[in-house]
């Protein structure tokens, strides 16, 4: 066990690393910050980066601690899972990335699109699943880094907790989504580093003979070493129907495809997607399944990636896993961070509140909620900690909040004939739905509503699916009754950035004056 | 023109997305599903040099190409 000032210095060191690498790439850099820089970072990303910042804003802590958690219970079909179930829908996002590309070139969020093609109502109901799912995915990642830091230290959680969104709110609200974009990248091949140690290190101190006889030797042997474990095909499902939500509907990966050049924005995700598969599949086959195999006395399973790399390598493992994870932390919270920023700025104060707003204005607002935001996040984590709500539960639970509007979105972007009613009361529909009979099944197979009950794998499975159905048959439903077309093409001009719109209002300015 | 080119990237994208979500969701689990075979020593082996293979690559591919991206546009 590593001591709590173990802790402090990995938060101190980092947090100013990253602060001080944002401010002199903001000296050196030859352009002034405008708000459309902020939000965008120019929109000129390329593949590389591109691909690199999806897969740190996907690597939550719940990738590193969660799959190896399944891979410890389910064997080596929890791995697999894990990987292929979070996998596909950012290689599925690419579809639609590049559809917002084409039809909205110059937007600032999806829901900017919404706005143009709904209506008011639409706009307001997806803008709530939008920063609902960010709003949980940075408690989730604080609460994660939180827990981690704690049960590796003894740091209190409590101060980990509000600690933690410092770190990385502090270079966010600084360089925007641009330092997001280089902090990323270079967490992402930090992460890959650390994973390659402990995969080797695995190679070379037990082989996977050692492991292979040791997952055999096990009473539980029948479902570790084979795909066909229902466990693990029930936790797959629950995977891959829950993550669409957390993806399609967070902010954060449309904003990398408007951040990527034309060029650069489907690609990146298929070439992201891909690469971030080795992530989960390698942690949790050489942390998770390892610690099955060698027979490692772990209660908690969530515990096992940790308790794994410091079997490996001792307080070094400790530590290296700790900066992985911390790594992990820092650039999903930036992003999300940077997502929350862009929807009130762009979808509430340049749309509701000041739409004339200069772009000094604008910048100053959106540094303002990036800082409010990163604070407040900190505060809602020991919330969540406090009321016994962990890191499992959320992940899986997640779907059932987030996922109504999934295929309203999609269909919004894509199909001509969706229609405005279709996919509003769809979206509403499947929450409400999916809410009802998750609450309903968790009480049917345990007997009560408690947080365990609700965290029982059938009674999330129940409940994420029927969101999916409900608001897919509505959305779907309607639109082919209805038989209305939209023309995609009428709105592609109505989108203008920051910088363009206030050109327009000097120019109109200038000419009220002549 | 640049739609055109778009036109074309989407659809590239959406035939490796399909096909690829079709490979990793369906196909392969499906299939193992299904046989519900056990993993043999041999297979386990393959299994843990393809998650070690799959991170090498993924992790040189991740950190070397915006460095290239750089150098080809300084040098345009």
């Amino acid at each position: 066990m590593l001591t709590s000032t173990t802790g402090y210095m990995i938060l101190l060191v980092f947090g100013v690393f990253f602060t001080g690498l944002t401010i002199i790439m903001q000296r050196r850099s030859k352009t002034k910050m405008t708000a459309e820089e902020f939000s965008t970072a120019g929109r000129s990303v390329g593949i590389g980066l591109a691909s690199a910042s999806i897969i740190a804003a996907w690597t939550w802590a719940a990738t590193l601690m969660m799959s190896s958690s399944t891979g410890f219970q389910y064997g080596i079909s929890g791995p697999y899972w894990y990987a292929a179930g979070a996998c596909i829908q950012v290689l599925l996002f690419a579809i639609v990335a590049i559809h917002l590309k084409r039809k909205a070139p110059k937007a600032h969020t999806f829901l900017e699109f919404i706005g143009k093609r709904f209506d008011q109502k639409n706009h307001k109901l997806m803008m709530f699943f939008a920063l609902m799912t960010n709003i949980i995915v940075t408690a989730m990642v604080i609460l994660g880094g939180a827990i981690a830091l704690n049960s590796l230290t003894g740091m209190n959680v409590y101060v980990a907790a509000l600690l933690i969104p410092l770190t990385f709110t502090i270079y966010t609200m600084i360089g925007g989504l641009k330092a997001s974009f280089i902090a990323d990248y270079l967490n992402t091949v930090m992460i890959f580093v650390i994973l390659t140690i402990f995969a080797t290190v695995v190679y070379l101190k037990f082989g996977t003979t050692t492991i292979y006889e040791g997952l055999r030797a096990l009473p539980e042997s029948q479902q570790m070493l084979t795909m066909a474990s229902v466990p693990g095909l029930l936790f797959g499902m629950i995977n891959i129907i829950g993550n669409f939500g957390t993806v399609f509907v967070d902010q954060s990966y449309w904003q990398r495809a408007i951040a990527s050049k034309d060029s650069a924005a489907s690609k990146a995700y298929i070439y992201g997607g891909i690469a971030w598969f080795s992530i989960p599949f390698a942690i949790a086959t050489f942390l998770g399944v390892t610690a099955a195999g060698l027979g490692l006395n772990i209660t908690d399973p969530d515990a096992s990636a940790p308790l794994m790399a410091a079997e490996l390598l001792g307080s070094v493992g400790s530590i290296l896993f700790l900066v992985m994870l911390f790594m992990a932390v820092m650039s999903t919270g930036a992003a999300e961070l940077t997502a929350i920023t862009n929807i009130i700025v762009t979808d509430i104060y340049r749309k509701s509140i000041n739409p004339t707003a200069s772009s000094e204005k604008t910048l100053k607002v959106s540094r303002i909620v990036t800082l409010s935001f990163g604070l407040a996040m900190g505060i809602l984590s020991v919330l969540l900690f406090n009321i016994g709500i962990g890191l499992g539960f959320v992940y899986m639970a997640m779907g059932i909040f987030v996922s109504g509007a999934v295929i309203p979105l999609t269909i919004g972007l894509l199909w001509k004939r969706a229609t405005n009613n279709g996919c509003f009361y769809g979206a509403l529909a499947g929450m409400v739905s999916g809410i009802t009979v998750w609450l309903l099944s968790a009480n049917m197979l345990s007997g009560e509503i408690t947080v365990e009950s609700l965290g029982q794998l059938h009674a999330m499975l129940y409940g994420n699916v029927t969101v999916f159905v409900v608001s897919g048959v509505i959305s779907i439903g309607h639109a082919l009754i209805s038989k209305q077309e939209f023309d995609f093409e009428a709105m592609k001009d109505q989108f203008k950035s920051f910088d363009e719109e206030e050109k327009e209002l000097q120019l109109a300015t200038e000419r009220e004056v002549i | 023109m640049e739609d055109k080119q778009l036109m074309k990237d989407a659809k590239m994208c959406t035939r490796w997305a399909l096909g690829l979500t079709f490979i990793l969701i369906f196909a392969f689990p499906g299939i193992m599903f299904l046989t519900g075979y056990n993993y043999t020593l041999q297979f386990f082996k393959g299994w843990t040099y393809l998650a070690f293979a799959w991170l090498i690559i993924a992790g040189l591919y991740i950190s070397i190409r915006p460095w290239v991206e750089v150098y080809m546009e300084k040098r345009k």
